[in-house]
């Protein structure tokens, strides 16, 4: 869900992902790659991401990952978060 | 959509396999590369920044694995994997695999093969598409035995057509034979003569050509159709397409060949593959007679099959059936109030007919799987304790408990698909030799054995079975080991729990092939009394049998062939006596016909109006000549003609039975009823067996052929010299004492007697080579085990010699080792023989279920093969030189 949210400012890289998880949960929530790069691989297995290479800010090639469907994806973060507010 | 992307990623994870593995490993490599730039940046040395890139990652391989395990479809990967690692390991131990591969080969092939020969004989369905809605009408007599076919009249069948709504169609169907010439030649044919509308019923589509329908036999002057089988068109015409559409002459009338059937349609019975089918109205115009015959009320000859109508029932059928036949006896006043409709379905009668020959041998191959498999395990536990300490290390670092049995399940599964691949080309070559067991006949007689997807499918199911029998006891053995002991153990003390499962294998199965080795010797034991017995005749005689047909003579013309014959064929050299009979004994066309005699005062069965007896016509010197002895009075000879007073011989038990406590010579008795034809008692014959091989006594009797209206009859004659050599003779003097006389068949005694006892030969021949598999595969187990406990003991063995022990007393300690189990598994398996035999005594003949020499000979032969297959390695052991196994390990 975290990985998701922070597809949503756009397509980044693994450790972009990482990052921002970071910086939304405000530090709080560290992602270590052991459960983020198995839990990317999923989202894409069964099309909720897509990936494709490109080059990094330092002209490094880089996976990056950007979500998919807008729509189903919005449906769904919107129907999660009533869910975390109402609980 | 998901699905559909899930299907998509699941296809690339299992063929690109390698480049999403290149794409993971340089994901994490840029992954971990950016980390270090980012703590350079954030001021670290080059070397620093590299450690702490990597701590933060926690271990690429780690991450990769993580990555991986969660894959789509990586469950199959594992599966993969494990095959591949079973492969390895089976090529690492050639002569473990090899030992198994061919336990479990031999196993599974028998198992295939019966499987086959059960399928054949009654499993696989029908040939036609829509075989699940097809029944069976059967109309059976409820009292007596006596009259076990279920066949229905014309009158009936013609009732349940027009009346039924349950049913959407009925087809009737009776064998009988014909006449095809071809040129100069003539062949005999079996022929269903079918109701026209048989394959509108059964929805066969012949492969070429058409089938016959209803509605062209409406007209008077309709065409005479018939089809052949395919089997038939590629004896006869090689496959010709050209015959569909050809006319022949079939019993005399030019029938125009409108079709051929598909492969897959063998008839309704799996035993006889008809050749051709005739509608009814082209079997009309063959024969006019025909139709009055079937238009008696009594003449039962037709099986019906109905296609069920959808949503209806059998049972529904039944009731529906039951009351418009008893309609039709009310109106037409019969007397066989006495008879039963049963609908059932097809398939259901199918299994019913199995019966008990093929469910023993379903037992007893499936008794030698067990063997085989019982082999393979002692065989997996004696390699499960070698490989403890891997077992042992995996455990140690993470593997779970039940991924190792998955492994090592996977690896017994890939030894018995490898044996599968072995047993089939094996099953498939015995199931090619089961014709040649069967006796030569004019007709085409024989199952349709073949290997076919249905055998597959039962060799996957039987290679999964092998593997949960085989596998699950070692798996779950092999990963109870305590992982420190096993680390830390030095091989050569090791494995002594299993060693008592072991012991119970092979004692396990020594009694089971005691089992199988019992079953076959009392087979083999009723095949001698069969031989043995007084049939009644003398089987041994050199005799030819000889069915010939004269096509177009008239019924005076046949009496005078017959009566020339009878003159003529005496003086053929090589002849010593020759007699004819409406049919002798064994003739294999089910009961033979009866008579009803009518005696004053005799208790008869009710309904009945005289006792029923079985009877054969026979002309003038038919005793001597078949070698039936004539116990009082005269045999039949050339007195009995036409004009002369009527006279029968009877057998002991006919003469017993209707004049208990009387000489039965000079005694009278009516055929037919009280009103029926007065007939005298002239001479009593010895009694005999008539229809089987093994068969109650029954009454029987004799009546002179030419006081009878006579049809077809056998030739019988009695040679001087090799049967065989006389057939061309015969031929040419049938021939020249009427042009239109064709022989049919000629079979010598001895053949005729092979197929007589067909049944019980080749159970015997089946059974005991299966038995005999179990003893060699029980032999292989007790060798394994005895050679495998002494290679462990080699130490201690080595210490009894050092400490005095001499080579006899060794030899002595194995062999009592293995006497032990031995005898422990012969006394199991002839107590489990003593209570289970008594399921094969109908199958049994002159032998008692529980009979001494078979049970003694078979402990015996069991104890011999078991001290050779010990006596090896207890050679081996006493042969121990002991500073050699003293350093050993």
């Amino acid at each position: 869900m975290l990985i998701l949210k922070s597809l949503v400012a756009g397509e980044m890289h693994g450790l972009g992902v990482s990052h921002r998880t970071q910086q939304i949960t405000g530090g709080t929530f560290v992602v270590k790659p052991g459960s983020l790069f198995p839990a990317l691989h999923r989202l894409q297995e069964e099309g909720w991401i897509s990936a494709f290479w490109g080059d990094s800010e330092n002209n490094r090639r880089a996976k990056y990952y950007s979500k998919l469907k807008p729509k189903r994806w919005d449906h769904i973060s919107w129907a999660v978060a009533q869910a975390l507010e109402a609980s | 959509m998901p699905l559909f992307v899930k299907i998509q990623s699941f296809l690339r994870n299992l063929f690109s396999f390698r480049r999403v593995e290149v794409d993971l490993d340089q994901e994490v490599h840029s992954h971990l590369e950016m980390l270090v730039e980012e703590n350079i940046r954030a001021g670290m040395s080059p070397e620093e920044a590299q450690r702490a890139g990597r701590i933060a990652l926690g271990g690429i391989e780690q991450v990769k694995e993580q990555v991986r395990e969660e894959r789509i479809g990586n469950w199959l990967h594992s599966v993969i994997s494990d095959c591949r690692y079973g492969v390895r390991q089976l090529r690492k131990n050639p002569g473990f695999t090899a030992v198994a591969v061919f336990t479990l080969a031999l196993g599974i092939g028998a198992n295939i093969a019966t499987f086959s020969v059960a399928d054949a004989v009654a499993l696989r369905p029908l040939g036609v598409d829509d075989a699940d809605h097809i029944v069976r009408v059967l109309n059976t007599k409820v009292s007596g035995a006596y009259d076990a076919d279920a066949s229905s009249s014309l009158a009936e069948y013609q009732a349940f057509r027009a009346g039924s709504r349950s049913l959407s169609g009925i087809a009737a169907s009776d064998r009988r034979s014909v006449l095809l010439r071809r040129g100069e030649e003539a062949r005999l044919l079996l022929a269903n003569v079918v109701s026209a509308n048989y394959f509108d019923v059964l929805r066969v589509r012949p492969i070429l050509g058409r089938a016959f329908v209803e509605a062209e036999f409406h007209a008077p002057d309709a065409p005479h159709l018939i089809v052949f089988s395919y089997d038939f068109w590629q004896r006869e015409f090689n496959g010709d397409p050209l015959v569909a559409g050809k006319t022949v002459i079939v019993n005399q009338l030019e029938c125009m060949v409108v079709g051929i059937l598909p492969r897959s349609y063998r008839g309704t019975e799996p035993i006889l593959n008809p050749d051709v089918y005739v509608p009814l109205p082209t079997w009309y115009a063959m024969n006019s007679d025909e139709r009055k015959y079937y238009a008696a009320h009594d003449f039962r000859e037709f099986e019906l099959f109905g296609e069920l109508q959808p949503g209806a029932s059998p049972l529904q059928a039944q009731v529906e059936l039951t009351g418009i036949q008893n309609r039709l006896r009310e109106q037409f006043h019969q007397s066989d109030s006495d008879r039963l409709i049963k609908v059932k379905l097809d398939r259901e009668q199918r299994g019913e007919q199995m019966g008990r020959s093929a469910a023993l041998l379903f037992c007893v191959t499936g008794l030698v799987l067990l063997i085989a498999c019982a082999n393979v395990t002692n065989l997996l536990l004696a390699r499960a304790e070698a490989r403890r300490k891997e077992v042992a290390t995996r455990l140690a670092v993470g593997a779970s408990r039940l991924r190792l049995v998955r492994q090592l399940l996977t690896e017994t599964l890939v030894l018995a698909s490898i044996s599968a691949l072995f047993a089939y080309p094996l099953a498939s070559w015995v199931i090619h030799l089961l014709p040649s067991l069967m006796p030569p006949s004019t007709f085409p007689i024989g199952f349709d054995f073949r290997m076919d997807t249905r055998t597959t499918a039962f060799a996957v199911l039987l290679s999964l079975l092998t593997m949960l029998i085989a596998g699950l006891t070692p798996a779950f053995s092999s990963i109870r080991t305590p992982i420190v002991a096993a680390t830390r153990e030095q091989t050569a003390a090791g494995g002594r729990p299993p060693a008592r499962l072991k012991n119970v294998l092979v004692v396990g199965e020594v009694a089971i092939s005691a089992v199988l080795l019992i079953a076959a010797g009392l087979l083999i034991r009723t095949l001698i009394a069969v031989r043995g017995q007084d049939l009644g005749f003398d089987q041994s005689r050199k005799m030819l049998l000889v069915t010939f047909d004269t096509i177009g003579d008239t019924a005076s013309q046949y009496q005078a062939f017959l009566h020339k014959l009878l003159e003529r064929l005496p003086n053929t050299p090589g002849v010593e006596s020759v007699a004819l009979a409406g049919r002798i004994p064994m003739w294999g066309s089910g009961g033979g016909a009866n008579k009803i005699v009518w005696v004053p005062g005799l208790q008869t069965a009710p309904g009945d109006e005289g006792a029923r007896v079985g009877y054969a016509l026979v002309s003038p010197g038919y005793f001597s000549t078949i070698g039936t002895r004539i116990l009082r009075g005269r045999a039949i000879d050339e007195r009995d003609i036409p004009t002369s007073p009527p006279v029968a011989i009877v057998n002991e038990n006919c003469a017993y039975r209707l004049w208990p406590g009387h000489d039965a010579i000079g005694q009278h008795f009516r055929i037919g009823g009280s009103q029926g034809k007065d007939v005298e008692v002239v001479g009593i014959a010895q009694d005999g067996h008539y229809n089987q091989a093994v068969e109650d006594q029954r009454p029987y009797m004799f009546l002179p052929m030419f006081q009878e209206a006579t049809g077809d009859a056998v030739l019988l004659i009695g040679t001087k010299v090799d049967p065989r050599s006389m057939v061309n003779s015969v031929r040419h003097e049938l021939h020249s004492t009427d042009p239109n006389a064709l022989v049919l068949a000629a079979t010598t005694m001895d053949e005729h007697m092979r197929y007589a006892l067909y049944q019980n030969r080749l159970l015997v021949k089946l059974v005991t080579s299966v038995g005999l598999l179990g003893l060699l595969l029980a032999a292989v187990g007790l060798y394994g085990v005895i050679s495998y406990s002494v290679s462990r003991r080699t130490h201690e063995i080595g210490i009894r010699m050092a400490l005095g022990a001499n080579r006899r007393n060794v030899l002595g300690m194995v062999l009592n080792q293995a006497g032990k189990l031995v005898t422990l598994g012969v006394a199991i398996g002839l107590l489990g023989a003593f209570a289970l035999t008594h399921f094969m005594v109908s199958m049994l003949f002159g032998v008692s279920t529980h009979d001494p020499l078979t049970f003694l000979g078979v402990a015996a032969l069991l104890a011999i093969v078991a001290l050779i297959a010990c006596y090896i390695p207890a050679r081996r052991a006493a042969r121990v030189d002991p500073m050699v196994a003293l350093r050993y390990e």
